[in-house]
């Protein structure tokens, strides 16, 4: 066998707690058709549900998982089933030749690597540095004069929507709207695309919510104007402004360049979300122990694909961050990462200091996707058919999806518990929460 | 935004001055409003007033009072605990599909409740819901809700059956039972109470009586089965004149175990004149006819004179049947002198054989053993009750002498079925049956009989789950062939998880 894991060091890798309960539910040698190891990866197949038993693979190297299962937990309850039956030296794991599926994936995983480090090794400053400089300088050029062409036609759209009246906005406009944010796309803005989109779901949502599509329109304009002023802007507002446009951050810059945060870090929670189909998004949130800094890792996931790492809700990591520019910068890569196993108790700051803080981020930064929120000593309850969290400070409405909102009712039990929540400005998904025994809750699903 | 704001937005803005707001605010909208167009004046003034409004949120001071919380539960049952990896596998599908999945639920809340643990809170939603879905569930799911559970249940409409709950420790609570509770909870007390102190219980239905509805008459009714005493006439006469035919024959069906009652009186008169003892040349013989005619007085005894169109029975067989139902077993052989054997032998010989058997079916319950066995050799197809209803009179190790303990064989005479339909909720089969079924479980692993028959795919994993707790340890791994089907190895598969998930709720304390 590779290596020797211990039952402890595999239920780390469990995102939440619920994976390792349920991974532990799926240890049984029976429940696994097929068993295999050799030095490189352990693998297995497990019968789930569906007709066609799951395909677990975990690279020992980097203990990386794959699953063939539609879970959006990385590793998901297979994975760390099949690495709890290797921990136990599983005798039916001796032996085995590696099936094809196997093969295919750690040889994709070892062909991504090479590719990665070609691209770092083609990425590196060509001979000629004014010419690649050049070169970048004429590809942002067109860019922006795409997205400049976008932003004009949307701007008018918008005013021919408030110069007509949202009341007579009909099937027609709805398709012009459509239209219009496919055409973003095209002008490569896929975040005013993303804008328009959710403006057009509250359109459909009735007159509760008009004073929100107003202020969607009207932060949309926001980037417009923001796009035509792009020159005067700051280099902080221009990420901000590049991050709303939907421009993705250079991840090399922010790797070489990115301001450096090396601290323990606890990962106070996470979401996965599914914004297109086939394609996955995590959002997992940091906060230092001594900088008191909050941090956002966020990855995207096509097809399944495996996260690069696991993070397990309330554990706590030792990691230099490297954050991206932005007026709050919030998103951030992580490097030379490893668990803190003593982990160290914290104290969280009160409820008003907590939603100053993200009202300050916001006043920062207005198209700011989200912020994180911790609230100690906070009550959830219901009321009515609304979920609200009651603080020292006050209260304020939550969602998450229903089984999910039920369960955290269970888990406090009308007691006050730390949760946690990412704040977007008017409405809070809570994401996680614990009490003072350990206990945690954590949301079952993306949404 | 305000109204007003709202408002011009709505209708169309057509003129500049829809923003109206002094200081810096003010200043910049008016900065921003240099556009000759007024609607993308207000589409600039807009986003200005969003940032704002981003900026400037703040938690709702007004203090609302809070739902009072769950009470403190000592016996939730701990991350820790050897069971917690079982328990959570048992909910983890939600409210059962199959009904594995229900005896599944049932015993696990069964072990909980045998040691006074409560479901970890993470799993209420999914037990409250299983309950919502599953009536038959809900008596075994409410002691392992404990306060918690019931305190998430009061604030779920859906969850009402389980809100009421109340935990009966002392007198006072006992009566907040029978006031407050719910129907099942109050019947659950109403039996204890019966057992108890028969006579407290019936005066406390008699004081309810009229606020009841008609199901819950009837099961109230039923209930006083328990420790039934000649005074309990008094409450149940009245009752043979109930809007409800359903408590009329519960009760007709209990006042004909009282000797000395009116009714039981009239009944066995009825029946006494229709059985008569004929002298022959082969010596005396009893011979019964049914009634000529309707009785007008029968109405009083909850026996009906108009025979429902489809009964298989002609009319006077019918009324026949009506009578002999509610008299009591006893009376026939302490009339006839005959045992419970002879009895049926005789039935089926007479001309009344569909009435008489049917009838005493019906009659039968757990405290007849022996009519039990007799009429299990008199069963036929078509019978009101059916096999597994008189199996499940008899204790398990005396059903299981009807049946043979190989797979095959059960499976062949539908002996699977009774097997299955007559343990009850929270029972097993005996040790000793378990494992030498088991044995011959396992062979239909091995071969192909699980290929092509559903219904025994089916049968096995509701067996795998009436096994004796002794029994499963003999399960380890079962074979897998290189060609099952994918119905096959779900099989296995669940097959393995009925005995792991069991195994591991009776292995530890």
């Amino acid at each position: 066998m590779g290596i020797a894991l211990t039952r402890e060091q595999v239920l780390a890798l469990a995102p939440d707690e619920s994976s390792a309960k349920a991974a532990n539910g799926l240890v049984a040698d029976s429940k696994w058709v097929t068993l295999g190891a050799d030095d490189e990866a352990v693998w297995g197949e497990c019968q789930g549900s569906g007709s066609n038993p799951y395909q677990a693979q975990v690279d020992l190297g980097a203990l990386v998982s794959r699953c063939s299962c539609p879970s959006r937990k990385f590793p998901c309850k297979h994975g760390l089933a099949l690495l709890l039956n290797y921990a136990q030296k599983n005798p039916r794991f001796a032996a085995t030749t590696r099936p094809a599926w196997v093969d295919e994936w750690l040889a994709s995983r070892r062909n991504r690597s090479e590719r990665k480090a070609a691209v770092a090794e083609t990425s590196k400053p060509a001979d000629d540095p004014a010419a690649a400089s050049a070169a970048v300088a004429k590809r942002e050029s067109t860019r922006w004069s795409r997205i400049e062409a976008g932003a004009t036609e949307l701007e008018r759209w918008i005013a021919d929507q408030f110069r007509r009246g949202l009341a007579r906005f009909g099937q027609e406009q709805r398709r012009d709207g459509v239209a219009m944010a496919a055409r973003m796309i095209d002008a490569q803005a896929p975040g005013l695309a993303a804008r328009l989109r959710e403006a057009l779901a509250l359109m459909s949502e009735g007159a509760a919510r008009q004073a929100d599509v107003i202020a969607s329109f009207g932060l949309l304009q926001l980037i417009n104007e923001g796009v035509r002023r792009r020159g005067q802007l700051s280099a902080p507002r221009l990420a901000d402004l590049r991050a709303a446009l939907g421009w993705a951050a250079d991840k090399a810059e922010a790797q070489a360049a990115g301001d450096a945060v090396s601290d323990q870090w606890r990962v106070l929670g996470q979401i996965i979300t599914e914004p297109e189909a086939k394609l996955s998004e995590r959002r997992v949130w940091l906060q230092g122990l001594a900088s008191r800094r909050h941090a956002l890792l966020q990855e995207f996931s096509y097809a399944g694909k495996a996260w690069d790492r696991e993070w397990q809700n309330g554990a706590q990591y030792a990691a230099e961050l490297r954050f991206y520019p932005g007026s709050v910068p919030l998103r951030a890569i992580a490097q030379t990462v490893s668990k803190v196993l003593t982990a160290v108790s914290w104290t969280e700051e009160d409820a008003e200091t907590a939603f100053d803080a993200a009202s300050q981020a916001f006043a920062s930064n207005p198209w700011l996707a989200q912020f994180p929120l911790v609230f100690a000593a906070a009550t959830p309850f219901r009321d009515g058919n609304d979920w609200r969290l009651h603080t020292a400070a006050g209260t304020l409405p939550w969602r998450v999806d229903e089984d999910s909102a039920w369960t955290l009712l269970a888990f406090s039990g009308g007691h006050a518990v730390t949760t946690m929540g990412e704040w977007a400005g008017n409405q809070l998904r809570l994401l996680s929460g614990w009490d003072d025994s350990g206990a945690r809750w954590a949301l079952e699903t993306g949404e | 935004m305000n109204e007003r704001w709202i408002k011009s937005a709505l209708i169309g803005v057509q003129t500049e001055s829809a923003f109206e707001i002094d200081g810096a605010i003010g200043a910049l909208l008016a900065r921003v409003s240099e556009s000759p167009d007024p609607a993308l004046n207000f589409a600039r003034g807009s986003g200005v007033l969003a940032a704002c409004e981003l900026a400037s949120r703040s938690l709702d001071p007004s203090q609302q009072p809070l739902p009072a919380p769950a009470k403190a539960d000592p016996n939730t049952l701990s991350r820790s605990h050897p069971w917690m990896s079982a328990i959570t596998e048992v909910f983890a599908s939600g409210p059962p599909h199959q009904a594995y999945e229900a005896r599944l639920i049932d015993q696990a809340c069964r072990r909980l409740a045998d040691v006074g643990l409560t479901l970890p809170p993470i799993l209420l939603p999914t037990a409250l819901h299983t309950g919502q879905r599953s009536q038959a569930l809900r008596s075994i799911l409410l002691p392992v809700l404990g306060p918690r559970g019931r305190w998430l249940a009061a604030q779920n409409p859906d969850w009402k059956y389980a809100a009421s709950v109340l935990t009966a420790s002392d007198e006072d609570s006992e009566m907040r039972v029978w006031q407050e509770a719910n129907h099942l909870d109050r019947l659950a007390f109403f039996r204890r109470l019966r057992a108890s102190s028969a006579g407290e219980a019936r005066e406390l239905l008699q004081a309810s009586l009229s606020e009841l509805a008609a199901t819950e008459r009837a099961d109230f009714v039923s209930a006083m089965n328990v420790n039934l005493h000649a005074d309990d006439a008094h409450l149940l006469d009245p009752l043979l004149k109930d809007r409800s035919r359903d408590v009329r024959f519960a009760a007709a069906r209990l006042l004909a175990c009282l000797p000395d009652s009116a009714h039981a009186q009239r009944l066995i008169g009825w029946v006494a004149a229709l059985l008569v003892q004929k002298r022959g040349l082969l010596g005396k013989s009893w011979q019964l006819d049914a009634p000529q005619s309707a009785n007008p007085t029968w109405g009083q005894s909850a026996i009906e004179a108009t025979r429902p169109q489809h009964d298989p029975l002609g009319e006077r067989a019918w009324w026949l049947y009506q009578l002999v139902r509610q008299v009591p077993l006893g009376w026939w052989t302490a009339q006839t002198g005959m045992n419970p054997q002879g009895l049926v032998t005789w039935a089926i010989k007479s001309d009344w054989s569909a009435a008489l058997i049917g009838a005493w079916q019906e009659r039968v319950d757990a405290k007849d053993p022996e009519w039990v066995e007799a009429l299990l050799g008199a069963r036929k197809p078509g019978a009101r009750t059916s096999t597994s209803d008189l199996l499940a009179l008899l204790p398990v190790a005396q059903r299981e002498k009807h049946w043979p303990n190989q797979i095959d064989a059960l499976n062949k005479d539908g002996g699977l079925n009774d097997v299955i339909a007559s343990c009850a909720p929270g029972e097993t089969l005996s040790c000793h049956y378990s494992k030498a079924l088991l044995t011959s479980m396992l062979t239909c692993f091995e071969d192909d009989r699980l290929r092509h028959d559903y219904g025994l795919r089916v049968c096995l994993l509701e067996l795998a789950s009436l096994l004796h707790p002794d029994a499963l340890g003999r399960v380890i791994d079962l074979p897998r062939r290189a060609d099952e089907t994918p119905a096959m190895a779900d099989c296995t598969l669940a097959f393995e998880r009925i005995i792991h998930v069991r195994a591991a709720l009776h292995t530890h304390p």
